[in-house]
């Protein structure tokens, strides 16, 4: 009897409580995860977004930066927290693509979340010095026959990596692959002759205009941006036909699986917003953007990196079985 | 080179009220932060960014530049004053500031590691106005090589002078390095000792670690014996600067801190910690009674102090003209100018001079003015001493748990604070100094690293590994270090057994 007096209440009180936050949703302010720290671009777009989306819902969203532990600990704050949209997720390559596939990992970005908006996206490319005896990506092959080249790339299993990886199995490569942290890093270990050939992202020309020179892009879908950073710069697929070295870089946002429909409908309501120009011109340069909206579209653009990336990463022995 | 057009909107720019405002705020919030243990300048940085977002550039960097230079001053208040460094960059500053502190001469600690580091930051404010971009070019010559042999001769010179004996040294020094190839082997995916937790896939968290090692165990050291209340006089509680008598006697050394301090501040990656250590280092090893350091000496303040605000200017030659945060501070730096819509480069020069010219004075502003509001916040901090123990021990601590937490929202590094607090507390019960476990901790992610990918880079020949005149040039530094001590002995005919390090 008393346990169905508590049923009961318990009963209500869900109902109310839910009743109450789907009409007057959002009420309070919502909590922005972002699995980077304070400072770096991730986190300066997630910053840009949450001020352009709390406009429309009306409600301040704060952005908590939760960095370390490969990105674990910052998705999992967001599957332990309620399902109520009042915790959202800055997902991004490593937490939601590169991770997932090759960790052990205790969530599921497709099933313990619901992705409904990509933003942020970048595209790679291949550079040389300035003064380098190769200029073109016919000349790189030849060189990189001839003798193994020194590759830099930000990190080991990250996307300018992988995109290095998949080029140098379409035409038999090798390389000496140097890990130095970051692009600019891996671009001034270029300039300094630390090493041959770097992979950048298409943007990165901006900063070092006469020092580098692009060979080849990094890619399989021209984008409207290539041109604008890299104009003439064939891609793999255009240089080669039916050669392929693609990237998969995009960013946006996701709430907890479970979400009531409701919710998860305002989010994507007020997430319009970001499509528009005038926000994406607050955007800092050389953060290059495509607007991919809603839950379907975003989960078949999930649904693309992770065909592309888990051939590359089985054939690295990394990938998590 | 100069345009002077822009140096005239520079200085327009610079005396706006607001931005004056902010450089004031940026010290006061600086000097707080790095004061307090756990809280260091890159999280000093990272807590104001948000409040750039609605400003002009000139106001935000100066802002940030202002709390950067405060906070690695700061550390080393509270080094002095209660043996604990507010920041990495004041581990070095501990064993002779905190020393002078005891024997009474608190007072005139604080204001030699106040003046050293307004000099050093000013030294390194003219490199960077004047140098940068040759600076930059020998920066980028740093590649895997280079790398390794900077922190081979860092790590051996360092954990040398650094600890009580050579062995004992090299001992914690190896622990600290072990310590850090926890987590995922970068170069290929291996966990190694993450046990079974994915909090530890990306290694021990730096920040939380050191200060557990410094200051949780400097409260458990301190709980164990009766806290006896140290009487003072007046006049050690009286701050004192230096007069130019003491500063001309510490010419030398200040001059080559400010150096040490500018150089390592360049090299990526390494901030003022490792600046601080290797003006430490230097200045014992030239010294003609090197056992004196550690004991309370002016020349063991005033160099770690110079040199780790010299890094500051030093950090951000790489940062403005490359694009290549030189220090963990000056990559949060780099994320204000992304914010600004400014991208920090070789191209930022040419297109605002501007901006450029507004941080050079800033920063020349802002070092004057430490000055004037570190010699009041010093006046306070030597009062500190009229607090009794059991009363700051307890604050550091709830302090230090509040500041990790606060940072990372994650209780795992809470325990990592805990944890390093009680291995912190088992060194130095051991009879071990801490300060070589911090400095492995510090360089084995670039020692191990840099060692990997050269091996790569020599793809297995000898001759490639050293193919590196700048590495060489450091190796061979490192060895006239080591052997210097016995052979000038020697050639003085003296026998050269025997000595302390």
């Amino acid at each position: 009897m008393r346990l169905l007096k508590l049923a009961a209440a318990g009963l209500a009180a869900l109902g109310l409580t839910a009743g109450t936050a789907l009409a007057a949703y959002p009420e309070k302010p919502i909590t922005l995860v972002v699995s980077f720290a304070a400072g770096g671009n991730a986190d300066v777009v997630a910053r840009i977004t949450a001020e352009a989306v709390s406009a429309e819902l009306g409600v301040p969203i704060n952005v908590v930066n939760k960095p370390g532990g490969a990105h674990i600990h910052a998705t999992m704050s967001v599957v332990e927290a309620p399902a109520d949209g009042y915790t959202l997720f800055q997902w991004s390559p490593p937490s939601f693509m590169v991770v997932p596939l090759t960790r052990k990992v205790p969530y599921s970005p497709s099933e313990d979340f619901i992705p409904f908006y990509a933003g942020q996206t970048a595209s790679n490319a291949l550079y040389v010095r300035a003064d380098s005896p190769i200029n073109t990506f016919e000349e790189f092959l030849e060189a990189a026959k001839a003798e193994k080249l020194t590759m830099g790339v930000n990190n080991l299993g990250a996307p300018p990596n992988l995109s290095a990886v998949q080029m140098a199995s379409e035409f038999g490569l090798e390389f000496k692959t140097i890990a130095l942290k970051t692009v600019p890093a891996s671009i001034t270990g270029l300039i300094g002759g630390q090493v041959d050939v770097a992979v950048g992202q298409i943007a990165t020309i901006n900063a070092f205009k006469d020092q580098i020179k692009p060979l080849i892009i990094l890619d399989n879908n021209r984008q409207p941006f290539f041109e604008q950073h890299l104009p003439g710069v064939r891609t793999i697929g255009e240089a080669v036909p039916g050669k392929a070295a693609g990237v998969w870089v995009h960013g946006g946002l996701a709430v907890k699986a479970g979400t009531p429909q409701e919710i998860v409908d305002k989010l994507i309501d007020a997430t319009a917003v970001l499509g528009t120009e005038a926000f994406q011109a607050t955007l800092p340069p050389g953060i290059d953007y495509r607007f991919v909206h809603g839950t379907e579209a975003v989960g078949d653009l999930l649904q693309s990196g992770i065909d592309l990336y888990s051939p590359i990463l089985d054939g690295l022995g990394l990938l998590a079985k | 080179m100069f345009d002077s057009a822009a140096v005239g909107i520079a200085f327009a720019n610079l005396v706006d009220p607001f931005t004056m405002l902010m450089l004031v705020a940026g010290i006061l919030l600086g000097l707080v932060i790095g004061i307090l243990p756990g809280l260091g300048p890159p999280i000093a940085i990272a807590l104001a960014l948000p409040f750039t977002f609605y400003m002009d550039p000139v106001p935000s960097l100066i802002l940030l530049l202002a709390i950067y230079n405060a906070a690695i001053y700061g550390g080393s208040i509270s080094a002095i004053a209660v043996g604990i460094p507010g920041t990495g960059a004041a581990i070095a500053t501990v064993m002779d500031g905190h020393a002078m502190y005891k024997q009474g001469r608190g007072g005139e600690a604080l204001g030699l590691s106040l003046t050293g580091s307004i000099i050093g930051g000013l030294v390194s404010v003219v490199c960077l106005t004047f140098i940068a971009p040759v600076l930059a070019t020998v920066a980028i010559k740093f590649g895997p090589r280079e790398f390794l042999a900077i922190s081979v001769f860092g790590l051996v010179v360092v954990v040398r002078v650094a600890g009580a004996s050579l062995a004992k040294g090299l001992l914690v020094g190896g622990l600290g390095i072990f310590l850090t190839t926890w987590g995922l082997d970068e170069l290929n995916g291996a966990e190694r000792y993450t046990f079974g937790t994915y909090h530890l896939y990306e290694g021990i968290p730096l920040v939380p670690f050191l200060v557990g090692v410094f200051a949780v165990s400097e409260v458990l050291i301190g709980a164990e014996r009766a806290l006896k209340r140290v009487e003072f006089d007046v006049a050690s509680l009286t701050v004192t600067i230096p007069g130019l008598k003491t500063l001309a006697k510490l010419k030398g050394n200040i001059t080559r801190s400010s150096l040490v301090g500018t150089v390592i501040g360049i090299i990526p990656g390494e901030g003022a910690a490792v600046g601080a250590f290797f003006a430490y280092s230097e200045e014992k090893r030239r010294s003609k009674h090197p056992e004196r350091f550690g004991t309370g000496i002016p020349e063991g303040i005033v160099a770690p102090e110079t040199a780790n605000n010299a890094t500051v200017g030093g950090a951000l030659i790489p940062t403005l003209t490359l694009g290549v945060p030189g220090s963990p501070a000056a990559a949060v730096l780099l994320g204000a100018f992304l914010i600004q819509g400014l991208a920090p480069g070789p191209t930022l020069f040419d297109e605002r001079p501007d901006i450029m010219y507004s941080l050079f004075l800033g920063l020349f502003a802002i070092n004057i003015l430490l000055l004037f509001i570190g010699m009041v916040a010093i006046r306070f901090a030597a009062k500190l001493i009229m607090v009794p123990m059991t009363v700051i021990m307890p604050t550091v601590l709830l302090l230090s748990f509040t500041g990790i937490y606060a940072v990372s929202n994650s209780l795992f590094n809470v325990g990592v604070l805990l944890g390093g607090g009680i291995l912190g507390y088992v060194v130095r019960k051991l009879g071990y100094s801490i300060a070589p476990l911090c400095i492995g901790f510090v360089l084995g992610p670039i020692l191990e690293n840099s060692l990997r990918q050269s091996i790569t880079l020599a793809d297995g020949s000898v001759a490639e590994f050293f193919n590196t005149p700048i590495g060489l040039g450091i190796y061979a530094a490192l060895a006239l270090t080591l052997l210097w001590g016995p052979i000038s002995n020697r050639l003085k005919g003296k026998p050269s057994g025997g000595q302390a390090s």
